[in-house]
């Protein structure tokens, strides 16, 4: 499976077929997911209806956190095995992820307000989700920045990899540092007991998020390839021809 | 071959070429600048924002590190040479150490001053930076490596270093904050220490490693 | 008396591009010690992508480029030396720092004033390298290429910019280097004068 899909053109057979079941599968499950979740969900004694920020909140989360681990992880096999698959994958898994990102940060926000009483608290998981947000812009400029493509994929897939066993260092001292300056807060929004009732639009939701996430990825990679295959020239090579002096 | 690597490099800043003086000016202005903004002397906040001030002023001279030898082809005419990716990149973060970090260093308890701090908290400053300028130089050196072909990249590489700095910037400023009572033997001295050992350990090959996508027509 | 080198270039359907832009395809030569390839061709068409290939510091899409000493692979880093037609020879250094350093990373075995003799540029020493004229750079550049001691030479437009004399230069030093059994890659819009040694050319024409 790892070397069969090394070639762009069986991937692209694999993502005709995924892609769409991907993207139908994530508006059924996420209508599903959301209907469960804001409606016929009950409301949780602590936090009211605002629980319901949850369901969006926490998977985003989750996903913005996965998509930059298999973004790290496509990087270390594009890294070692030169693998063009994987490649692509880490480009374009880093705007979903990035998207997910803020949608969790924005969503926090939004959460705690009622429950916090502030838009910010420099929690240290809210932390460093901002502070992740700030690793994918930077994974993204290079990208950007670096014209060319062989290049820039060895060097997006370093920094990539360099970002992601930080992310658990930058965790810990956010957290340490936290630990020191901020007073206990009310009330730790996070997965608050998690009755049945619960758990299933939470988990739902979850599983629909991931289905959007490859649905996005699997979009963003075969527009590269389109892409790729449409500037690629035909190639009047030069001719060359050795003669003696 | 290390050694010439780093001879070179500190020839070339005895020129003035290296920025020093430039990161120099730069950081005595971000304290100038705090003093005003904050209302004058604020000892309480002094570690943190010498840190801020020593960090920042050195990633802005990052783009001076690979980016001139690498616009040259001088790295591939290194590497062509014999030198390897690691005495490459040892000799030019040694360089960095010494003509872009130490004397930020240098300049801490004269700027420290400006802000009303006392011995100890000085002393705390001086030391949590000299602790923690291993983990500065390790990043600092990976995404000047990565971004060596880049012109004019220098907001990018604060951008990209300064959340890999996050975790030296608490630990080092914590590390100065509890100096006073508790002594260089404090935790957040030896986390501080730690830190810098995981930047190095991972900094090199990475430097390493984009030194060697880098190399190849400019 | 055995000559000094003995090193022979086999390039194997080499395919090289710039960006989208395939320049080269399947290109196979063989070269042994002591012969010299004049590369021509228009502006663009591939000569310097193609001894960027040779030096190894570009990789190829595929084909290889290969050096060998006495039936053994020699990487290109011990095989060759390489004069860009813009090197480092801009550095903020002076001529005799600039030259010294590179003398050391070769374990060059003349002295700094004996190797800028041997190029011209004797007394130069204190010269910052930045006001070189573009003759004197491409001296300096040859001095490197002498001070590393490598079997092979690639050198981009080495007479660009040179005077007479620099031009004579050029053909005694590569004249001498070929008879000792080195090998030399030349790209250079004007041919490149040297005495007794077997030089083959390599056209590169634009395809249909």
């Amino acid at each position: 499976m790892f070397t069969r899909f090394a070639n762009p053109q069986r991937f692209v057979g694999l993502a005709r077929w995924l892609t769409p079941v991907f993207g139908w599968g994530a508006v059924i499950v996420l209508t599903i997911g959301l209907w469960q979740a804001l409606i016929a969900s009950p409301t949780e004694v602590e936090h009211g209806d605002t629980v319901r920020i949850m369901y969006v909140h926490v998977p985003a989360a989750w996903c913005a956190m996965a998509a930059y681990s298999s973004i790290a992880l496509a990087s270390l096999i594009s890294f070692v095995w030169r693998h063009p698959i994987a490649d692509l994958a880490a480009r374009s898994l880093a705007l979903p992820g990035a998207a997910f990102t803020a949608l969790a940060l924005i969503t926090g926000s939004l959460w705690g307000k009622p429950d916090w009483g502030t838009y910010w608290q420099w929690d240290g998981r809210m932390t460093s989700v901002l502070i992740l947000l700030f690793i994918y812009i930077g994974y993204m400029t290079i990208w950007q920045v670096i014209e060319d493509r062989k290049r820039a994929s060895r060097l997006a897939a370093i920094t990539a990899m360099i970002g992601w066993v930080n992310i658990p260092i930058i965790k810990f001292s956010v957290e340490w540092w936290n630990s020191l300056h901020q007073s206990a807060t009310i009330s730790q929004p996070g997965a608050p007991g998690l009755a049945p009732e619960l758990l299933t639009p939470l988990l739902l939701m979850a599983f629909g998020y991931t289905l959007l996430l490859g649905w996005l990825t699997m979009r963003g990679m075969l527009s590269e390839i389109a892409q790729a295959r449409a500037a690629r020239k035909p190639a009047p090579a030069a001719t060359a021809r050795v003669e003696a002096l | 071959m290390m050694g010439a690597i780093l001879k070179r490099d500190l020839q070339l800043a005895a020129r003035g070429t290296s920025g020093t003086g430039l990161s120099l000016a730069f950081m005595a202005l971000f304290v100038l600048l705090c003093g005003l903004a904050l209302g004058g002397s604020r000892p309480d906040l002094g570690p943190g924002l010498l840190w801020l001030a020593a960090t920042l002023s050195a990633l802005l001279g990052l783009d001076r590190l690979y980016q001139p030898d690498q616009e040259t082809g001088a790295l591939a005419q290194m590497h062509l040479s014999g030198a390897s990716g690691l005495a490459i990149a040892t000799a030019k973060s040694l360089s960095f150490a010494i003509t872009g970090l130490a004397p930020l260093i240098i300049a801490t308890p004269l700027l420290a001053l400006l802000l009303g701090m006392d011995g100890p908290a000085i002393i705390g400053t001086i030391l949590s930076l000299i602790i923690g300028a291993p983990a500065i130089t390790a990043y600092a050196s990976v995404t000047a490596a990565i971004l060596a072909a880049q012109r004019g990249s220098g907001v990018l590489a604060v951008i990209l270093t300064a959340p890999l700095l996050i975790p030296v910037l608490i630990f080092g400023t914590e590390a100065a904050n509890t100096f006073a009572s508790e002594g260089i033997a404090a935790v957040q001295f030896r986390i501080l220490a730690g830190l810098s050992f995981i930047a190095v350990a991972l900094g090199t090959p990475a430097t390493v490693a984009a030194l060697a996508a880098n190399r190849g027509p400019a | 008396m055995t000559p000094r080198y003995n090193i022979r270039l086999n390039v194997q359907d080499l395919t090289l591009s710039r960006g989208d832009q395939t320049l080269i395809s399947d290109l196979t030569l063989a070269l042994g010690p002591g012969q010299a390839l004049w590369l021509t061709g228009p502006n663009g068409i591939g000569k310097t992508t193609l001894l960027l290939a040779c030096a190894g510091l570009l990789t190829p899409d595929s084909g290889t480029a290969q050096w060998i000493q006495q039936d053994s692979e020699l990487s290109s880093r011990e095989a060759l030396a390489y004069a860009a037609h813009r090197g480092p020879e801009r550095s903020g250094l002076t001529l005799g720092e600039e030259l010294a350093f590179w003398q050391s990373l070769n374990g060059d075995s003349l002295s700094l004033e004996e190797r800028l003799t041997s190029v011209g540029l004797a007394g130069r020493t204190k010269t910052p390298v930045i006001g070189l004229s573009a003759g004197q750079r491409r001296r300096l550049s040859l001095a490197r290429l002498m001070a590393s001691d490598r079997a092979a030479w690639l050198m981009d437009e080495p007479l660009a910019g040179l005077d007479t004399d620099g031009r004579a230069l050029v053909t005694s030093t590569l004249s001498r280097h070929l008879t000792d059994g080195g090998m030399a890659l030349i790209a250079s819009h004007q041919p490149v004068p040297i005495n007794g040694v077997e030089a083959l050319k390599l056209v590169l024409e634009p395809g249909a």
